[in-house]
């Protein structure tokens, strides 16, 4: 039982995950290191290995660009971008997850 | 003090200790392993990668230059175990809605065992102790056996680096882990089974489901077929998975008994067993087979490792693919592939490079005749023949191989073979006896030189001729297809006494009353003009020859003899065609006949009890 919670819990998370990701780099391009600081700050991972699968994934999907940027504390970073796809499909996250907060909202009853 | 390791982590270079060194090279091995299946693995190692080159440059400086284990340990802390993030990727993999699917694969994976060879618990390469966390025993059993079978013809120690070839290693703690995953028992088995079918039912279900919704959404067909051919998938799967094991098991067993015996025939057990006229095994080596072929111990060693190679390469092959299939491991080791066929090439072409040095050796047939003139016996007129058994003391310590008996003492060996005499009319007025010896060579020299080299003898004593029982060839000859054939020529109007013992050599003697062979020996014999005929069958035991109804009698002289006269209801033609014809020329009448007939049935009857008599 406690296994299946679990489950459900880091299903949750690993949903809004990727839209909190997409949602980041909206705002403006930014570095691995970039996004884990604001995604930690919302307390939606606890370690860095986590997201470097998932941006590989997202730019593989066509959702993430990237450029190389020069850094003076090691090698060369990459800085990730949105391309019209991510946005579009941002977009659309929007609209769904405004209508799972309200239909949350309507069945749990905090309104 | 420590030791420290350079090392290049995203192109950076870093001094790094030993300790520290171990602990992220086994870190990294770990995410390479979780990303085995990942599209983008090496990008996201590379980025992994990075990040921690980034995080070393900010530790370390001027004033400290080495990565230390406490920096590895704090670089592992941010970045995480894989085991926390790598799911990541999996489960978030399709933006389908039935994420619940994909988290059971994950979480199926984590539950298979599969097998790996445990490098932390070795002896000589893991083996043993990989094959025990798969099945939950103690390694210690499976050393045990193991150590037993490597004397049985070395048999267990073949296994041992097949398995070992095929078996991948855990390298890293993902797979430790799985190589220890929940237990391969029937329990778990059951379990497993079980759930698949639950997921099986569950489709199905789905499928009748989206059946009913494609026909509302339109383009939603396309889903609808292709649900229907993963269940059709799913279930060929299932059956083929199970399948699988059980040819895998066959094969393993076959693979490994006929290994068994092959590498024991080739190593020289003496697995051809003869059973000889008491009853007794002679047992003879592969060895000992070969040397009366072969001849040269060069040409067997040479023949003894292509065999070797052809027969054991694919037999081997067939113990990978079954434990492949037990253990349902996947990797294909091309190297392994190419030498196993490239070996296999080269024992047959050492088998066909032997085989034709061996059939050049018989490329050249010699016959070599010879005539000797026997002196008619003077008295009785009637020659005795007979057979002296030269091999008295070897016959039954040889074994039989075809026509031909081996016998093998210490390093010698010997073959001989019963010769065969045919009896045929003498054109002349004298005794002849052609002795024809065969042989096969290399050149007309060689066929020559190996058909005088047959020892066979006959003696004339008086009225005796007594026949050697064997011919036979010198000592480590090799058979080259040696024959001896011999002709006796009688005149007509000789006598001959063919002795119980001739039963051996006589072959296919021709006679006027197409008698047996074996029915011929112990009766005296007549040269007629015919052939030969019995003089003393009148006493006859057997009746072999006449209740043969599918011939008569080639020359019917006396057609009174109760023996030729048939009855007209046997289903003979042409012997009836010869009794119609006696009967008009004896001049009877039909009831004559027919009287005649019932009382050579009676007496038929009478004198042969026992016989069922056709008539």
């Amino acid at each position: 039982m406690a296994t299946n919670t679990e489950n459900i819990k880091a299903q949750m998370r690993k949903g809004v995950l990727e839209y909190c990701i997409l949602s980041i780099l909206a705002q403006h391009d930014a570095y691995a290191s970039d996004i884990i600081a604001k995604l930690k700050d919302a307390k939606l991972i606890v370690v860095e290995g986590t997201l470097y699968p998932l941006l590989t994934r997202l730019k593989n999907d066509g959702l993430l660009g990237y450029r190389w940027e020069e850094s003076t504390s090691g090698p060369p970073r990459k800085y990730y971008r949105l391309t019209p796809v991510g946005q579009a499909f941002l977009n659309e996250m929007n609209t769904t997850w405004e209508e799972l907060v309200h239909a949350v909202n309507t069945t749990t009853g905090k309104k | 003090m420590n030791k420290t390791v350079t090392t290049n982590i995203g192109g950076f270079i870093f001094h790094i200790d030993d300790i520290a060194y171990e602990k992220l090279s086994q870190y990294l091995n770990t995410i390479k392993g979780y990303f085995k299946q990942s599209e983008g693995r090496d990008e996201i190692i590379g980025d992994i990668e990075a990040r921690i080159a980034e995080m070393f440059r900010e530790k370390t400086g001027n004033t400290k230059q080495v990565v230390t284990l406490k920096d590895v340990d704090e670089v592992i802390t941010v970045m995480g175990q894989p085991e926390a993030f790598a799911g990541e990727s999996e489960s978030s993999g399709s933006y389908t809605e039935n994420s619940s699917s994909s988290a059971e694969t994950a979480s199926s994976r984590k539950r298979t065992r599969r097998i790996f060879r445990d490098p932390d618990e070795k002896v000589l390469g893991g083996v043993c102790s990989g094959i025990s966390a798969y099945f939950n025993i103690d390694p210690i059993i499976l050393r045990g056996i193991f150590a037993i079978s490597f004397f049985v013809f070395g048999s267990g120690f073949l296994l041992y680096l097949i398995l070992w070839v095929i078996i991948p290693k855990a390298r890293t703690t993902a797979e430790k882990l799985e190589m220890r995953g929940e237990s391969v028992n029937v329990h778990n088995i059951e379990k497993t089974i079980r759930e698949e079918m639950e997921e099986l039912k569950q489709r199905l279900n789905n499928l009748s489901g989206e059946a009913k919704e494609s026909v509302r959404k339109d383009g939603k067909i396309r889903t609808g077929i292709h649900e229907v051919l993963d269940f059709i998938a799913t279930i060929f799967r299932m059956l083929f998975k199970a399948l699988g094991k059980v040819i895998g098991v066959v094969f393993l067993i076959a693979g490994i008994t006929l290994l068994i015996v092959v590498i024991a025939s080739l190593t020289g057990l003496p697995g051809f067993v003869s059973i000889n006229n008491h009853g007794d095994e002679i047992r003879l080596t592969l060895n000992e087979i070969m040397y009366t072929f072969l001849g040269s111990q060069q040409l067997i060693t040479w023949a003894t490792i292509s065999a070797a190679l052809i027969i054991c390469i694919p037999l081997l092959g067939m113990i990978f693919a079954g434990v492949k299939l037990i253990f349902g491991i996947k990797t294909r080791n091309r190297v392994f592939g190419w030498i196993s066929a490239i070996l296999w090439t080269v024992g047959l072409i050492t088998g066909i490079i032997v085989a034709v040095s061996v059939a050049k050796d018989f490329k050249i047939t010699n016959t070599q005749r010879s005539n000797f003139t026997i002196s008619k016996p003077n008295e009785n007129k009637i020659l005795n023949l007979e057979v002296s058994n030269n091999f008295k003391d070897f016959e039954d310590q040889s074994a039989e191989l075809g026509e031909w008996m081996v016998y093998v003492d210490e390093n010698e060996k010997q073959l001989f073979r019963l010769p065969q005499l045919d009896i045929e009319k003498s054109s002349s007025d004298s005794i002849e006896l052609e002795v024809i010896r065969y042989s096969r060579g290399l050149s007309r020299k060689d066929a020559v030189s190996n058909a005088e080299k047959v020892n066979y003898k006959f003696s004339q004593n008086d009225s005796t001729l007594l026949f050697d029982k064997y011919m036979s060839l010198e000592k480590n000859d090799k058979w080259r297809m040696q024959d001896v054939k011999m002709v006796l020529r009688l005149p007509v109007g000789q006598t001959i006494y063919l002795n119980e013992e001739m039963r051996h050599i006589i072959y296919d003697i021709g006679n006027v009353t197409n008698t047996w062979d074996s029915d011929m020996v112990n009766r005296r014999w007549k040269m007629t003009q015919n052939g030969l005929a019995c003089v003393d069958c009148d006493n006859l035991k057997n009746i072999g020859d006449e209740d043969d109804e599918d011939w008569a009698p080639e020359a019917p002289e006396t057609p009174e003899e109760p023996e030729v006269i048939v009855p007209p209801a046997q289903p003979a033609p042409p012997a009836k065609q010869k009794t119609e014809a006696a009967v008009s020329d004896s001049g009877i009448t039909r009831e004559q006949y027919d009287q005649l007939s019932k009382l050579n049935r009676m007496y038929l009857e009478l004198k042969y009890p026992d016989t069922n008599l056709v008539l």
